[in-house]
């Protein structure tokens, strides 16, 4: 991808989710009269002030110190909620938490709220998500306006940035014509943590995990792979 | 916040006329979003595969 990312970041205390927003097209910059491709990233339990581009002393996020080098970034946004299911509710609605009603355990979107991934679909788009997070399940709403709409728990062992970033860019492969909407939701910062390999190296302590789960393969420079959406 | 990062303190009690205003702003706010709801949506059930993947994630305990 080759256009100029925007990162916006949840920095306040309460905030439990970091996003970054990307819109690109096919062989870099859209031209006049073609649509953006439009990727929504959220990384799931992510503290922006662990995170090296806030301040943060560790080298967590070297991929995404570059990212907000080269794009913008949001230093002070503030999350609607500290859980998952009401905040990403807010966030693809565009509506507070008393506007959209999705608050307690077993609320559910109501079909006449139009989310994001609608619109842009009554727009031409094609439309994809994946995401580990069982308060996403389409039992309350979160896959309308998706074509595909994909959960895996994310304590199986099969469910991690790789597979999320692998499952995605064959989705793009397959589907080929822009423009299409992307919503990427990791959980690999989510406890309980489990950094692999070459990441678990900050210590034992439970700052230290979760330092090494953030330095995960979609937040490193590891294994970089080449690939054009 | 500055003075006291882990916010272990409660300042409500320390000045209460500002304690006050800021509630009913709150209220007010809450009031106001609360009447743009358009729609409510029948609770979904929460099944025991449900429940199994939340307490993985450290929820429902």
């Amino acid at each position: 991808m080759n256009s100029r990312p925007s990162v916006i970041s949840s920095r306040r205390a309460s905030s439990l989710l970091l996003c970054l927003a990307a819109i690109g097209a096919c062989d870099g910059a859209p031209r006049r009269g073609e649509r953006a491709n439009v990727i929504l990233i959220v990384i799931d339990g992510l503290r922006a002030d662990h995170l090296t581009p806030f301040g943060y002393s560790r080298d967590t996020s070297p991929f995404l110190d570059e990212m907000a080098a080269s794009g913008v970034l949001f230093e002070n946004t503030i999350s609607q909620s500290s859980g998952t299911k009401t905040s990403v509710a807010s966030l693809l609605t565009s509506l507070y938490p008393e506007a959209h009603g999705v608050r307690g355990v077993k609320d559910v979107l109501p079909d006449s709220i139009r989310l994001l991934p609608e619109v842009l679909r009554d727009h031409g788009y094609r439309t994809f998500a994946i995401h580990g997070n069982p308060w996403l399940e389409e039992r309350f709403g979160f896959n309308q306006g998706f074509d595909e709409f994909r959960f895996t728990h994310w304590y199986k062992d099969t469910f991690d940035a790789q597979m999320v970033n692998e499952q995605a860019l064959q989705w793009v492969d397959e589907k080929q014509t822009p423009p299409f909407f992307l919503y990427l939701h990791y959980m690999d910062v989510h406890s309980p943590w489990k950094p692999p390999g070459d990441f678990d190296r900050f210590g034992p302590e439970a700052v230290d995990q979760y330092d090494g789960s953030s330095n995960t393969s979609w937040t490193s420079k590891a294994e970089p792979k080449s690939y054009t959406i | 916040m500055t003075a006291d990062l882990g916010e272990t303190r409660n300042v409500a009690g320390v000045n209460l006329a500002l304690t006050r205003e800021f509630k009913e702003k709150a209220l007010r706010f809450r009031r106001i979003e609360t009447a743009k709801r358009i729609d409510v949506a029948p609770g979904a059930e929460i099944d025991e595969e449900l429940r199994k993947q939340l307490r993985a994630l450290g929820y429902l305990n």
